[in-house]
């Protein structure tokens, strides 16, 4: 009964959000294009607009997937057992001058998970002379060890290679840096076994580092949406893309699509586009088994987002081709794959979002509402989106700090994405780095966020001299947004050694 | 002399209480001595960075004695101090003297003998605990890969029983490692090494490895029993570091002792833990301290095991235990239960015992012998 009646309040809250989500954007229309306006007001006011269908669009895809993954998600668990496993998996391990003591570590979590069930390979791509170290343990471990010298085709190259050759039904995904559970196997190639339209099962990527200092959970603000709300949802509808690692696919499913797509950053999205515009089913499957490690320093953290920012980007052609413009998929459907397609150009509306206020310190008034219009439509729209968005994180276990370090994180890398967007433009060829490398960045590099802070700082005290009620408002959204940008400071450190990586087991002598 | 080379080094390591990672071995080295003269040694083991070198000489057909003397005068002069000789043959108590006098070590290269204590001579088991009441009972069914339990209350003879068997692997040049849960490992060892059957040695020599986990395990176990969300993260950390000790120092046999503190009573959990020590290539053995069941700490984790092997309490005046087997998967054993006490020798048969009641005025309370 309990039950019954939160789901109901929360099916109101969802009709009565996405109504004032449609609100909120006429208003700002409405308001927008005030008598009296210069061209400078209304350029940024049609910018404002624009950031406010965006984020419309992100909260109406957010509402539908919270909302399926709240009433439909649950996954059985009771069919995992009895299902014969043996020599039906192939765990491929691919890797690139990776951390040879990490390689040791991780490559033993991996094999406590293939236990009579997978046979691993490693494929190496390395170049900087850590594959003989590589080699040396494959060989003792009676592992086949795959060393390219070309690279060709990068992750998905390499994983082709071996997928020809091979002849496993089911094929896991494994980056080097996740450790999983002796049971990931065991849990997850059953529901393969059960339901033969399905293409392939994810399973969480767990950042379990989180004691390694404020970055780290940032980090994991960031993948909590993701892996807790939006993935659910997406499964629930078959949408759900791999993510590249912690997988396993069916192989007549990869073979169907010519196997991992070789010409995008993100072969996993790629490949799952590929597949789900096949008609191939796809299932998240969200339980704890696999567990890796959140970047720990700011350059780490920054190239994973300029990767995962560019890679989604360069797709968008694709998700608009295979999947808005067919018909095999329903409107909600779509607008959950415009929303994740989209998602990464984030940063050029958090900028709009954080200039705003600070414009109206040189005179251009952004969204100037009158008082009634305000109460009507602005003001519900921001606290209703806001606070289901804090609502629904609470429902799923989140603690408010994680939902702080979520809206956080992104508005304290904007600047990543807005970099992504030209270098995908302008087809730059960034080198590619994981997340695992790099150190503190220099201060200097953070002169967008510095810049804007200070904006916002002076544009406060300049909105609440001026004694009129609509700049108090400014001035409290200006504020707010500060206060997701100043994290800014305590992320940018040394990381602390995680408990994860200690060595816990010691020799007596 | 057909010894392959590493046993043949561990052999030697093992008499002169060295670790053999760290020697490499010479055969027929030639050096000048402080005399000027040069000699010949049969074997030179030398150390790959800081020690001393150990001479070794092959026993020939001609009298002990001179054989002995003229050995022990070509290590002097070329200051060498360790000295061994190796033997194919039980030495006399002439010879043993004689070599006590010298200084000099016997180092037996035979292949490991099966057992010669018994009369009856053949051994139908394999010996995987070198106590051949056990072995001929189990011996058998024991396999590579899989993880087998040793149950019983404290003070029965649980990590007794695992000293065996990681002696007698080492015997056959088996590493081993015992992994201690809850006891110091100083007292772990002190205890270990009073045994006469040759633990201290082998440990010196480390083909034993004794570990403990640090409190940052504990640490992580407190995490999941106040959030079991974690609980998978625990097992992947512990079975995660343990296999990659066994990988990375080549042990065939690990011991786990208890493997309770390790678990949190959750079927699953266990079912989890327990499969993942099983590891391909390895005899696990983990001892359980028994509460729910009379096998178990949980009531569960027997059933995730290949064997189980339960140690009770016999009769309270002559110490005797019990041993018997519940379960062993795959290959045959023999059910019946075996007596045995333990000694300096560490388990011994006890059948000769008569097991009868307590004579009058005894005490009421008798202690068991203290084993450990």
């Amino acid at each position: 009964m309990k039950k019954q009646i939160g789901l109901f309040l929360f099916t109101v809250l969802y009709i009565v959000d996405i109504g004032f989500i449609g609100v909120g954007i006429v208003a700002s229309i409405l308001a927008s294009y005030r008598p009296g306006a210069t061209v400078v007001d209304d350029f940024f006011s049609t910018l404002f607009w624009t950031a406010n269908i965006f984020f419309g669009i992100q909260s109406i895809a957010y509402i539908l997937n919270f909302r399926r993954s709240k009433s439909f998600y649950p996954v059985s668990k009771e069919n995992s057992l009895n299902v014969t496993l043996r020599d039906k998996v192939a765990v491929l391990v691919p890797m690139y001058n990776e951390d040879p003591e990490m390689v040791r570590t991780n490559l033993m979590a991996i094999l406590n998970a293939s236990n009579e069930i997978g046979k691993v390979y490693v494929l190496d791509d390395s170049t900087d002379g850590s594959g003989e170290q590589t080699k040396q343990l494959c060989d003792k471990l009676n592992i086949p060890y795959i060393h390219r010298t070309n690279r060709h085709g990068y992750k998905a190259g390499a994983l082709n290679d071996v997928l020809k050759q091979i002849p496993e039904e089911y094929v896991a995904v494994m980056d080097i840096d996740q450790m999983p559970s002796p049971n990931f196997l065991k849990e997850t190639i059953p529901l393969l076994d059960r339901d033969p339209s399905l293409a392939l099962v994810q399973v969480p990527q767990y950042y379990s580092n989180l004691d390694s200092g404020v970055l780290a959970n940032v980090a994991n603000g960031q993948q909590f949406i993701f892996y807790e709300i939006l993935t659910e949802g997406k499964s629930v509808v078959g949408n759900m893309f791999s993510c590249g690692t912690n997988v396993v696919y069916r192989k007549k499913a990869l073979e169907s699509v010519g196997y991992f797509d070789e010409g995008n950053l993100v072969e996993d999205i790629a490949t799952s586009v590929n597949m789900i515009s096949k008609g191939w089913k796809t299932l998240y499957y969200n339980d704890k088994l696999v567990f890796g490690r959140a970047p720990v320093t700011m350059e780490g953290y920054v190239n994973q987002q300029y990767r995962w920012a560019s890679g989604s980007l360069a797709l968008i052609p694709r998700i608009f081709k295979g999947i808005i413009f067919s018909k095999d998929f329903s409107i909600a459907a779509k607008i959950d794959w415009v929303a994740s397609g989209v998602w990464y150009l984030y940063g050029w509306f958090y900028m709009i979002f954080l200039i705003s206020p600070i414009l109206a310190v040189i005179g251009v008034r952004v969204l100037s509402v009158n008082l009634i219009t305000y109460l009507v439509a602005w003001a519900p729209y921001t606290i209703l989106n806001l606070g289901t968005f804090i609502v629904t994180h609470l429902d799923k276990k989140a603690s408010l700090k994680t939902v702080y370090y979520n809206m956080a994180a992104n508005v304290v890398i904007f600047p990543v994405s807005i970099m992504a967007t030209l270098g995908v433009l302008l087809k730059k060829r960034k080198p590619f780095n994981t997340a695992r490398t790099g150190g503190k960045l220099p201060w200097y590099r953070f002169w967008p966020q510095l810049t804007i802070m200070s904006g916002l700082v002076i544009a406060i005290f300049f909105l609440l001299r001026s004694g009129n009620w609509y700049d108090y408002i400014t001035a409290f959204w200006a504020a707010f947004q500060l206060t997701l940008i100043v994290p800014v400071f305590w992320l940018n450190r040394s990381p602390k050694p995680s408990i994860i990586d200690a060595q816990t087991l010691t020799v007596v002598r | 002399m057909n010894v392959i080379e590493s046993d043949f080094i561990q052999k030697v390591a093992i008499a002169f209480q060295v670790n053999p990672d760290l020697y490499e071995i010479k055969e027929g080295v030639e050096e000048e001595g402080i005399s000027g003269n040069r000699h010949k040694i049969d074997f030179l083991m030398i150390p790959k960075e800081k020690g001393s070198k150990i001479a070794l000489m092959r026993l020939g057909d001609r009298d002990f004695s001179s054989e002995v003397m003229v050995f022990n005068s070509k290590t002097e002069d070329l200051n060498i101090p360790f000295k061994g000789i190796l033997v194919e043959r039980d030495l006399d108590e002439r010879e043993r003297k004689l070599l006590e006098i010298y200084n000099i070590k016997a180092v037996d290269i035979r292949k490991q003998a099966s057992y010669s204590t018994d009369g009856s001579g053949s051994l139908q088991g394999n010996p995987i605990f070198g106590v051949e009441a056990i072995d001929n009972r189990i011996g058998n069914s024991i396999k590579k890969g899989n993880l087998y339990m040793v149950a019983g209350k404290t003070g029965v003879g649980k990590t007794t029983t695992c000293l065996h068997f990681l002696v007698n692997g080492a015997k056959k040049g088996e590493k081993g490692a015992i992994i201690l849960t809850d006891t110091r490992p100083t007292e772990f060892i002190s205890n270990s090494s009073s045994f006469s059957f040759g633990f201290e040695a082998y440990y010196k020599a480390r083909m034993i490895e004794i570990l403990e986990f640090s409190d940052q395990i504990r640490e992580m176990k407190y995490e999941i029993l106040s959030n079991r969300k974690e609980e998978k993260k625990f097992i992947t950390k512990i079975t995660t570091e343990i296999r990659k000790f066994v990988v990375g120092n080549n042990i065939s046999r690990l011991v786990i002792d208890p493997i309770t503190p390790a678990l949190v009573g959750e079927d699953d959990f266990i079912n989890i833990m327990m499969n993942a020590l099983a590891i391909p290539g390895v005899i696990t053995l983990v001892t359980s301290n028994v509460r729910a069941t009379d096998v178990s700490f949980f009531g569960i984790e027997e059933y995730y095991c290949s064997g189980v092997i339960k140690l009770e309490f016999a009769d309270a005046t002559y110490g005797t235990r019990t041993m018997s087997t519940i379960k062993m998967r795959g290959g045959s054993y023999d059910p019946t239960p075996f007596n045995y006490r333990i000694t300096n020798d560490g388990i011994v048969p006890a059948e000769e015992i008569p097991v009868s009641p307590s004579p009058t005025g005894s005490p009421i309370l008798k202690p068991f012998r203290d084993v450990m």
